[in-house]
C-alpha cells in the first residue's frame, strides 16, 4: 500500500485520565487524550523523562488524530493525602489534603499520528519495548490492551484514516448497538476550535494552543470479534 | 523487566474505601456499575502494614523513619571533629535542623504542592522536643539509612576543607542564633545553596517504599522519586449492590421506661464485592531508584566502581522488595470500617507474569459483563472462568509475551487443557503454584537470575 505513513495507537482502560490544567489538588480530565499527554505516553516509551527538551521536538513533528470509540463517563475521586501543614504560626501541623481526580470510566480512544516516516518508526519501535512501562495519563490507569495497534501507509491522509479505520472496543460485546456516528478531534492549521494542550517545555508546565477540526463521521463498520469468553 | 501481578479477591460485607459522603467508592466498567478500592488506599495500606515493614528481609532497608538526624549526624561529628573548631560544632547543631526546613515547606506522603522560597528561617519555628537533651528534631520525617548519617557527616568535614570561610557563613545564615549584617545575609544565602548541593552527594535517603512507590517533595534536599509500581484501582467483577446497615446506640445505663429509645440513629452504607487487583512493577525502575543516580561521565573511578557496587547491592534489595511485598499485598487489606465489618479475606487466585518488554496489560475487560452467581458456580468461580478464559484470549490475540508465568488458586479453574491453537509459542500453562510460598519461590528463581 503506498499511502501515507501513520501511527495507530489504541487507548483503552477501565479508567483514564487526560488533564488540562490538573496540578496540585484539583486534577481534572479532558473528554479525549489531550496531545500533550500523547508526545509524554510515547516520551515514556523512548525514555526521555520529564521536562526533556526532546519532547517538545517530537511534539512539533508529529500532527494528532483522536477518533472517540467510546466516550467516557467522568468520576471524581475523593483522594485524601496525610501530611504536614505549615502554619501562620510557624509550627507544622497534621493535616490532610483533599483533592478531587477526576477519570473517564469505560472510555477507549484511536489516536492516529502522522508525521516523518523516521519518527513514526522511532516511536513504534519505542512502543514494542517501552523504556518505562505505559499508563493511560495516570500511573494508576493501566491500559486494558497493548497501546500499539500498527504503523501502516493504508490511507493517503489523516482524515481518511479516521473515516476509514474499523472501529474497535473491548467493550463491544456490553453493547446492545453500534453507535451511527463517531466524534473526531483533528488538528488542523485551518481547525474550528482550539486546545490548548501543545507540549512545551518549562517549569511553569504552560502549554500552548493548537488548531483542531471537531466534527464526527460516520461509523466505519467493526473489527472482527475477540472470542467471546463470557457466557452468553 | 516488567513484573505484572493480577488478584482476585472476593471480600465479605465490607466499606473497605468510601468517599466524602461515607459511600463505598464506585465506578462504571461495561456500563455497570461496581464497588471500587482506589489505587492511593490499596499502596497505602501496603505501605503501611505489619507485613511490609517489619518483613525480616528488609526491616533494615526501611531505614530510620526519625526526626533526629541532627542528634544522630552530631554523634559521629563529635567523634572525629577533624579541624573543625568547637565554636562551629556548636553552630552546626544548631544550623542542621533547618537544613531540610530551609528549602521546603512542606513534605506530604504522595504529592507536595506549593512554590519554595529561601528565607531565613525563625527560631520558634523548629519545634522543640528536647528529650534527654536531644537536639531539637526536624519538623519532617525523613528516611535514612546508617550509611547515610555517616555519609552526612563526612560530606559536612569535606565542605569545611573545600571552603572554611564559606562554609562558616551557611552556617551561619541556618543558625538560628547567629546574626548576620544584611550583605552578609545576601552572600549567606547562596553559600547555603552551595553546602546543601555538596550534602547531597552522600545523602541520598532511599528506601525500599520509597523506591517503590514513589515521592513526589518540593524540597530540594530531597529530590522526586518516579515510582516503579503502578497500582490500578481495584474495581469489582460483580454490579455493585448499595445496602445500608441502620444502626442505632443505646445508652447501656438506660433502664427507666420512660426515655426507651436509642442515644443515636444512623446508617453505614456496604456492599459485598470480588475485586480484581492489578499491580505492575518496573524490576529495572524499582533497582536504578535503589541504586541511586548513575555517576557523569567525567566523575571519579571510585565514584563509578562505587555505583556498580551499588547496581550489585540494588538488584538484591529489590528481589527481597518484590517478595515483600507481593507477601504483604496478599494479606493487607484496607482499613476502612474494619471494626466493624472485619473483612480479612484472603484472595483466591493470583497471577504473576514476568516479561521481557514493559507492555503492562490489565485483564480487567474479562469482568466487563459482571460476573454472576448461577446455577451451582458461585461467583468467585464465575470470574475466575471469565478471568482464566481472557487470558488465553488477549495473549494470543495479541501475542503477548512472557518470560514465566506463575498461577496460584484455591479454586479448581486452571488454564490446563489449552487448545491447539493457544498453545503457541506465546502462552504455555502457567506453573502452577500449590501453596503461596511455592508461588513466591518461584518468583524468587526467577528474579535471581536478573
Amino acid at each position: 500500500m503506498t499511502g501515507k505513513s501513520l501511527l495507530f495507537l489504541r487507548l483503552e482502560g477501565p479508567l483514564q485520565s487526560w488533564g488540562l490544567r490538573a496540578r496540585w489538588d484539583v486534577r481534572d480530565s479532558g473528554e479525549e487524550p489531550s496531545k500533550s499527554a500523547i508526545v509524554g505516553l510515547l516520551g515514556c516509551a523512548l525514555g526521555y523523562p520529564m521536562y526533556d527538551p526532546r519532547l517538545e521536538v517530537l511534539e512539533r513533528k508529529l500532527l494528532l488524530g483522536i477518533r472517540v470509540e467510546h466516550p467516557g463517563r467522568p468520576l471524581v475521586d475523593f483522594h485524601t493525602i496525610t501530611g504536614i501543614l505549615p502554619c501562620a504560626n510557624g509550627k507544622d501541623e497534621p493535616a490532610t489534603i483533599v483533592s478531587h481526580r477526576t477519570y473517564l470510566q469505560d472510555a477507549a480512544f484511536l489516536a492516529i499520528l502522522e508525521g516523518p516516516n523516521e519518527v513514526l518508526a522511532e516511536c513504534s519501535d519505542a512502543l514494542k519495548a517501552p523504556c518505562w512501562p505505559i499508563y493511560l495519563g495516570r500511573k494508576s490507569c493501566p491500559p486494558s490492551r497493548p497501546v500499539l495497534e500498527s504503523l501502516i501507509a493504508d490511507y493517503d491522509s489523516l482524515q481518511e484514516a479516521l473515516e476509514k479505520h474499523l472501529w474497535d472496543w473491548q467493550g463491544k460485546g456490553a453493547t446492545k448497538e453500534f453507535p451511527s456516528k463517531l466524534m473526531y478531534i483533528r488538528e488542523d492549521k485551518n481547525g474550528n476550535a482550539l486546545r490548548a494542550d501543545c507540549l512545551r517545555v518549562n517549569p511553569a508546565r504552560m502549554y500552548d494552543f493548537r488548531r483542531v477540526v471537531v466534527d464526527w463521521v460516520d461509523f466505519p463498520g467493526v473489527k472482527e470479534e475477540l472470542e467471546c469468553t463470557s457466557r452468553a | 523487566m516488567l513484573i505484572e501481578i493480577h488478584m482476585l479477591q472476593n471480600h465479605a460485607p465490607s466499606n473497605l474505601n468510601r468517599d466524602d459522603t461515607g459511600s463505598p467508592k464506585d465506578c462504571i466498567f461495561g456500563g455497570v456499575r461496581r464497588s471500587r478500592i482506589s489505587s492511593q488506599c490499596l499502596k497505602r495500606s501496603i505501605r503501611k502494614s505489619e507485613s511490609f515493614s517489619s518483613d525480616e528481609n528488609i526491616k533494615d532497608y526501611l531505614g530510620l523513619r526519625t526526626r533526629q538526624f541532627p542528634s544522630e549526624v552530631m554523634k559521629v561529628l563529635n567523634n572525629e571533629p577533624d579541624n573543625i573548631p568547637k565554636a562551629l560544632l556548636e553552630q552546626i547543631s544548631r544550623a542542621l535542623p533547618n537544613i531540610t526546613k530551609k528549602v521546603s515547606k512542606k513534605e506530604t506522603d504522595e504529592t507536595g504542592s506549593g512554590a519554595t522560597e529561601p528565607q531565613k528561617v525563625v527560631t520558634n519555628s523548629i519545634e522543640q522536643t528536647k528529650e534527654n537533651d536531644q537536639l531539637p528534631a526536624i519538623t519532617q520525617i525523613v528516611f535514612l539509612t546508617n550509611g547515610e548519617i555517616e555519609g552526612l557527616a563526612r560530606q559536612i568535614k569535606s565542605a569545611f576543607k573545600e571552603n572554611a570561610d564559606d562554609f562558616k557563613l551557611a552556617i551561619a545564615l541556618l543558625d538560628p542564633d547567629a546574626k548576620l549584617n544584611k550583605t552578609e545575609n545576601k552572600k549567606a544565602k547562596m553559600k547555603v545553596l552551595w553546602l546543601i548541593k555538596h550534602l547531597s552527594k552522600a545523602f541520598n535517603p532511599m528506601t525500599v517504599d520509597v523506591a517503590l512507590f514513589g515521592r513526589m517533595t518540593t524540597s530540594e534536599a530531597f529530590p522526586n522519586v518516579q515510582a516503579s509500581i503502578q497500582v490500578a484501582h481495584a474495581i469489582s467483577t460483580n454490579k455493585m449492590e448499595h445496602e445500608f446497615d441502620y444502626f442505632t446506640a443505646v445508652d447501656d445505663l438506660n433502664e427507666s421506661e420512660e426515655i426507651a429509645g436509642a442515644g443515636m440513629i444512623g446508617d453505614v452504607e456496604f456492599n459485598s464485592a470480588c475485586y480484581y487487583k492489578y499491580f505492575t512493577l518496573d524490576y529495572d525502575g524499582l533497582v536504578k531508584n535503589l541504586a541511586g543516580s548513575e555517576p557523569p561521565q567525567k566523575a571519579s573511578k571510585e565514584e563509578k566502581e562505587q555505583h556498580n557496587w551499588k547496581i550489585a547491592e540494588a538488584h538484591r534489595v529489590a528481589a527481597l522488595t518484590v517478595e515483600a511485598f507481593l507477601n504483604s499485598a496478599v494479606f493487607t487489606s484496607p482499613s476502612g470500617k474494619q471494626n466493624s465489618f472485619a473483612a480479612h479475606q484472603l484472595p483466591d487466585a493470583i497471577l504473576v507474569e514476568v516479561r521481557e518488554k514493559k507492555i503492562p496489560v490489565s485483564y480487567a475487560n474479562a469482568f466487563i459483563k459482571p460476573a454472576q452467581t448461577h446455577g451451582e458456580t458461585d461467583l468467585m468461580e464465575d470470574s475466575l472462568q471469565k478471568f482464566v478464559g481472557h487470558v488465553k484470549s488477549l495473549t494470543k490475540k495479541f501475542s503477548l509475551e512472557s518470560r514465566k508465568r506463575l498461577w496460584f488458586t484455591t479454586s479448581k479453574v486452571n488454564f490446563k487443557n489449552l487448545t491447539e491453537i493457544e498453545k503457541s509459542t506465546t502462552l504455555d500453562e502457567p506453573e502452577e503454584c500449590t501453596t503461596l510460598k511455592d508461588l513466591l519461590d518461584e518468583l524468587k528463581k526467577v528474579l535471581s537470575k536478573e
